[in-house]
């Protein structure tokens, strides 16, 4: 796992900068990673990766803030459970486009293992006009594999395909007890379920999202 | 609950193409196409008319919104639903659904509902025992039509801001004893059982009294202010009604 404190060797005027802005301090996070991450605040300053045979565990009051336009792909186990009021959060270091991140991917079997329970994964975005795997599922993209999402938020997302969850590729997810909500796409809006995807959707809320297309 | 959708020409709440989805209890209201042109159709559920169909049962069709088959379009076969125009099939039924409050999206089942215990139990799944707000799927021996099973439940409406108003709503059966609700901001763990239902709420708390249920719909509301003087955190709710504890009410406080 690469983690690195920030740089401690700064000038007094970034400092003051940075005080003024001291919510967004945390551990830097990308590449490979395994092991237990948090409680507390990662900033995401690249894409990170659960590969194959690697576990990562998630405890709950965790906060992931994305610093760009990167992604968590996941091949391995995911474990990433938060409670009750102690969510694990997913969701950009800042309002301006540049802090758009790319969501969470489920790639293989490898992952079938994997939970997401109490998460809010929000303002991703894969939305661009050609047509590119790349731009399907702006929260979650699950691809041959099953994981289960439980308790959890995926809004205010975005994609060409998908913009809240998009799977395919014999993938059998369940989601159970998840509010989607305030997701747009040009298709499929809230979940877009492609050829050979299937997804049990039980106890759900599925609401205020918007498709541009059909 | 599949609610407040757009979509721009079909399938607001449930779109299938190319596929067979199958719908068991769902509550699909108020969706709607954004363009009303002439091929607009099935805003709340659309089955694309080559290699595609949906199978729906126990559920509620309602309130979508398209230029025609406003609720559902396209090779769709459903059992034990209320929609409109009436579908062919078992159990169906065209009428109003009941709900607490539909211009509000309050999509909870009144005591007058006719979507109530009007369901198919063969239907439902074998491992799925509660609805979707964690109460039992099955209640009174039948189940209902929709995402919602009519039983004893408490929630809230508004934000959960210091110095707000919200409204908590308390659903049961009529009855002739008081309802009495229950805040603090401990949880017992494990629960006090009760001959009610397991008890939650922990100490310190606050108990209110209220008036019995409205005896016609089943759905009593109390307008609240959170004090500005509240710590911010996560709160606890419960209530008695209808000879039942209700299910906790987590609200965060900010």
């Amino acid at each position: 796992m690469r983690k690195s404190k920030r740089r401690s060797c700064i000038s007094l005027p970034i400092l003051l900068v940075l005080l003024a802005f001291s919510a967004a301090a945390g551990t830097s996070l990308e590449g490979d990673l395994s092991g237990t991450l948090g409680p507390g605040t990662y900033i995401v300053d690249g894409d990170c990766r659960v590969l194959p045979g690697s576990t990562v565990r998630i405890v709950p009051e965790t906060t992931f803030l994305f610093n760009g336009p990167f992604t968590w792909e996941v091949s391995g186990t995911l474990l990433a459970e938060g409670s009750v009021g102690r969510p694990i959060v997913f969701t950009p270091i800042g309002p301006e486009p540049r802090y758009r991140w790319g969501g969470i991917r489920f790639l293989d079997q490898g992952a079938d293992m994997s939970l997401l329970d109490f998460c809010i994964i929000e303002h991703a975005y894969r939305r661009h006009y050609e047509f590119s795997p790349d731009n399907f599922g702006g929260g979650l993209f699950m691809s041959n594999a099953s994981p289960l999402i439980r308790n959890t938020v995926i809004r205010h997302c975005e994609a060409t395909y998908g913009g809240g969850v998009y799977t395919t590729e014999d993938s059998k997810a369940i989601l159970d007890r998840c509010t989607i909500s305030h997701n747009n796409a040009l298709v499929g809006a809230g979940i877009n379920i492609h050829e050979s995807g299937q997804v049990r959707l039980t106890n759900s809320y599925i609401f205020a999202n918007a498709s541009d297309g059909i | 609950m599949i609610f407040g959708n757009v979509a721009s020409y079909r399938g607001a709440g449930v779109y299938a193409y190319y596929c067979d989805p199958l719908l068991l209890n769902n509550t699909i209201v108020r969706n709607r196409c954004r363009y009303l042109g002439p091929t607009t159709a099935g805003a709340g559920i659309h089955a694309w008319r080559f290699g595609s169909s949906i199978r729906g049962v126990n559920n509620i069709i309602w309130g979508n919104e398209a230029t025609f088959d406003h609720n559902y379009h396209g090779d769709v076969t459903l059992d034990y639903t209320l929609s409109h125009p009436l579908p062919p099939g078992t159990g169906n039924i065209d009428a109003n659904p009941g709900f607490v409050d539909l211009a509000g999206f309050d999509f909870h089942l009144t005591l007058a509902s006719p979507c109530r215990d009007s369901g198919d139990n063969g239907s439902v799944p074998s491992d799925l025992f509660v609805d979707f707000e964690g109460d039992p799927r099955i209640a009174d021996g039948l189940v209902d039509m929709g995402a919602d099973e009519f039983y004893a439940h408490l929630y809230s409406v508004g934000d959960h801001v210091r110095g707000s108003r919200v409204e908590i709503r308390i659903i049961g059966k009529p009855s002739a004893s008081p309802t009495r609700l229950w805040i603090g901001d401990k949880l017992l763990d494990p629960p006090l059982p009760t001959p009610l239902g397991d008890f939650f709420v922990g100490a310190p708390r606050s108990a209110f009294g209220c008036k019995p249920l409205l005896p016609l719909f089943g759905v009593r509301s109390l307008s609240a202010g959170i004090p500005p003087g509240i710590a911010p955190g996560i709160y606890y709710l419960q209530a008695f009604t209808g000879r039942r504890l209700t299910n906790v009410h987590v609200v965060a406080v900010e």
